[in-house]
């Protein structure tokens, strides 16, 4: 793990440093002169040789130092990354609660009633899902839903100290936004595998000696059939802990990838870097955690 | 009769319910949150770091200088209790100060205070360091008067005390102290709205200061009574247009600047709605390189210039008309700066000139690399397709701003990039006069002027000199003026008293509960 975080930060750093763009020209505004820049930047350190700053940087990243904001200077870069956890924290949970049950739902419903009506019918709805990008979707639910009957937020986010039902209220549509990938990605996985399952013959065994149905399909079929499904919830679960950039910029929720974007465009390179590296531990940990999971499943696998 | 009699006390009736709330709402009513919100997060709240337009929206409320403007531009007294005294040869300011101004930290304000605040503004600032070239000392003579002391006449100091966007706004001495250059981390001000707590990428919240001592008085732009009637302004920068929109039609938010102009038609009959359409605050201009590649011969320059047409520009870059003007002046037309002088260099879209000019330059189709960010973008390409036509090779290049700033400090990259100058009550102060500015603009007699016209006193003769410098800008060409431009501004109808000025500013501004 530790190599892999040290790859990943040197890679970022790298890139980051190689592209165009220069944080005391964006702090000084667009109407400021080279000399102007050149002497603000000499003040935050910015004019210092790459290496040298790689080298502090590094320094100071095997202290366990991420440095600090140059946009926000009296906050630490962990400090503002914490700052944006609740909210992605919240919305990838809510989403994909969301996703996991009706994915899991309807990939049942439609393998346990192949080529019938309601298998063509999740399936439709499911491919419509993945179809619709999700910024288009958003906005509709915000004409809907915020604008046209007023019963939800149009944007932003109430934190969970200010009440749940507030709190609640704000992730509602985003979630929905954020849940309709998942949830057909999570149906179509869910329905493939359960088909392959079914037509096992210690399903059709089962089914023989009189099992009650709804007992075959979810104690025998789905638990067979749900570790590659949980393969699929753990990779989504590790992309929105890296923030949904386009759904937390459509209902401004102050997540974690929103926070990455801006920092891009404002180039404030200490808080790329913690963010990616924060991403990278998330992508880590959520495997581990998926591969714990599977032993539980299925507990004749071993490592 | 009793039927005409009972449709006429239905009709008083109906006209005083009716009439009602908007009486109610035109008096002021204290407390509510007003949501507000920008276009972006502003870099920095330290005015004297920034010239960025967004660090003013907020820190206009929290700050404060000695002067301010009004509406017309005229300079009042802000934290000085009177105009300075100026002795007689006009190199010392006696400025004194109003006693009873307390910051947000409950420290007193005094001289010293003000002293730390325009030593740290001379030495951080852009405006602060073209000043300071021209100041000998800054003293305290007590604790509640200031003395400016001047190496020679210099016309623009009390515009440069009264500007808000990277001017000499107050600060407590301790704050000067521990950020002596870097953009300071604590904002602690003396106006209206005191800083609360910034969350990155979030929002910025201000609360009402119960210690601020109004003038008495009338309010008028920066001057004057300034009344924090709402507990708490909170700023969101929201990059997203629709967002903005959206956000205020739902609900979410009170008030949102730069809302796309194409969206005027369908808000400005919303009935929960207003829209404000905001004096003209800049004009876009396209900078040329007058020292790199093939723009450093003056014909090319007026080539590119003779092309122009700015209605056809703006009208594509920027929409209606209702939010644009054509006007040749390096000054707005509201102000008394504004000139004529050149106009006849102005909007041409004249292509046989320019192939005639490119002819006599030389020039052999060599590639003009022109740099535009999203906002200039699709002017800078209406603009290009005239240019092409004559005959010219532009490569327009769109990018981010980050990028397009970081390039643009190399001159030998780029031959012109798209950028907006904003107004200022004194010229001098623009970015049009800056002749730093891009590439820089290496010209004696451009640089004669604009020390003549800082130094000379009168104001009959710095127009005369403004006007030679505006002819001088058609002649020459270091940048070519587009049009001005204004913003759609949108809120609640729940809002009200917000002054559509060139700035944003929320003091005075109520809402209703």
């Amino acid at each position: 793990m530790a190599l892999v975080l040290l790859v990943v930060s040197i890679t970022i750093f790298i890139v980051m440093h190689l592209l165009p763009g220069d944080p005391a020209a964006i702090m000084l505004g667009p109407e400021a002169t080279n000399e102007d820049i050149a002497v603000l930047k000499a003040e935050m350190g910015l004019d210092k040789p790459v290496w040298i700053q790689f080298v502090d940087w590094t320094g100071r990243i095997v202290r366990g130092d991420l440095g600090n904001s140059i946009f926000f200077q009296n906050r630490s870069v962990p400090d503002v990354i914490a700052d944006h956890l609740e909210a992605t924290l919240l919305l990838t949970l809510f989403s994909l609660g969301l996703a996991t049950v009706i994915g899991i739902f309807s990939g049942v419903v439609a393998a346990s009633t192949h080529e019938s009506i309601y298998d063509r019918g999740f399936m439709l709805l499911t491919s419509m899902a993945v179809a619709i990008p999700n910024f288009w979707l958003g906005l509709m639910l915000v004409l809907g839903f915020a604008i046209m009957i007023p019963i939800l937020p149009a944007a932003g986010y109430s934190p969970l100290s200010q009440g749940v039902w507030s709190c609640l209220s704000y992730l509602v549509l985003p979630s929905i936004t954020l849940a309709a990938g998942a949830v057909a990605l999570i149906a179509r996985m869910t329905r493939a595998c359960m088909l392959d399952v079914l037509r096992n013959d210690y399903i059709r065994t089962a089914k023989a000696k009189g099992v009650r149905q709804s007992f075959v399909i979810f104690k025998h079929a789905l638990r067979n059939a749900i570790i590659p499904v949980v393969t699929v919830i753990g990779m989504s679960f590790a992309n929105l802990m890296g923030g949904a950039v386009v759904t937390e910029s459509i209902f401004n929720i102050p997540g974690v990838g929103r926070l990455l974007i801006k920092s891009v465009f404002t180039r404030d390179y200490p808080v790329i870097e913690g963010v990616v590296l924060y991403i990278a531990i998330a992508w880590t940990l959520i495997n581990l955690m998926v591969d714990i999971i599977y032993t539980l499943i299925d507990p004749r696998l071993e490592y | 009769m009793t039927k005409t009699f009972t449709t006429m006390v239905m009709a008083i009736i109906a006209l005083a319910v009716f009439s009602l709330p908007a009486w109610a709402t035109e008096t002021p009513v204290t407390g509510g949150v007003l949501k507000i919100a920008i276009d972006s997060d502003p870099p920095t709240l330290d005015v004297h770091s920034t010239r960025a337009t967004l660090a003013v929206y907020v820190a206009g409320n929290v700050y404060e200088g000695l002067y301010a403007f009004t509406r017309k531009g005229e300079i009042k007294p802000m934290l000085a209790s009177g105009m300075p005294d100026i002795s007689a040869d006009k190199l010392t300011y006696t400025i004194p100060l109003r006693r009873e101004i307390k910051f947000h930290n409950g420290k007193a304000m005094t001289s010293a205070d003000v002293k730390a605040s325009l030593d740290r503004w001379g030495k951080v600032a852009s405006y602060g360091k073209q000043l300071f070239a021209h100041i000998e000392s800054v003293t305290v003579k007590d604790d509640y008067t200031v003395v400016i002391t001047l190496k020679e006449q210099w016309g623009t100091l009390m515009s440069s005390l009264a500007m808000l966007l990277g001017g000499p706004v107050i600060y407590p001495e301790e704050i000067c102290t521990q950020y002596p250059a870097k953009p300071s981390a604590e904002y602690i001000g003396t106006g209206p709205y005191m800083f609360v707590e910034w969350r990155p990428n979030d929002h910025i919240t201000l609360k009402r200061f119960d210690g601020y001592k109004a003038l008495d008085t009338a309010s008028d732009g920066y001057t004057g009574r300034k009344t924090a009637y709402l507990d708490q302004l909170v700023f969101y920068g929201i990059s997203e247009e629709p967002v903005r929109v959206n956000g205020v039609e739902g609900g979410e938010y009170d008030f949102a600047d730069f809302v796309p102009s194409d969206e005027y038609e369908r808000l400005k009959d919303e009935k929960n709605l207003r829209t404000y359409i905001s004096p003209p605050r800049a004009w876009f201009v396209f900078v040329l390189n007058t020292k790199f590649g093939p723009t450093k011969n003056k014909k090319v320059r007026q080539a590119m210039l003779a092309t122009l047409d700015v209605k056809g520009t703006m009208a594509a870059g920027y929409g209606d008309e209702i939010f644009w003007r054509v006007d040749p002046s390096l000054a707005l037309k509201e102000q008394v700066w504004h000139s004529t002088a050149g106009e006849a260099a102005y909007n041409q879209n004249n292509i046989e000139k320019a192939k005639t000019l490119l002819k006599e330059a030389g020039y052999n189709g060599e590639k003009i690399v022109w740099m535009a960010g999203p906002l200039e973008y699709n002017l800078s390409l209406a603009a290009k397709s005239n240019m092409k036509k004559a005959g010219l090779n532009i490569d327009l290049q769109s990018m981010e701003w980050a990028t397009l700033l970081s390039t643009r400090k190399n001159p030998e990259l780029w031959h012109a990039f798209s950028s907006g100058f904003t107004a200022k009550a004194d010229p001098s102060l623009t970015t049009a006069m800056n002749l730093k500015y891009g590439a820089g603009w290496d010209n004696p007699e451009a640089q004669a002027l604009f020390n003549n016209f800082c130094t000379e006193p009168e104001f009959e003769s710095r127009y005369a000199i403004l006007g030679k410098f505006q002819e001088l800008v058609y002649s020459e060409v270091p940048y070519i003026k587009v049009g001005d431009y204004k913003n759609l501004r949108l809120s609640s109808n729940k809002v009200h008293g917000f002054a559509n000025e060139l700035y944003l500013y929320f003091f005075n501004v109520w809402k209703d509960k």
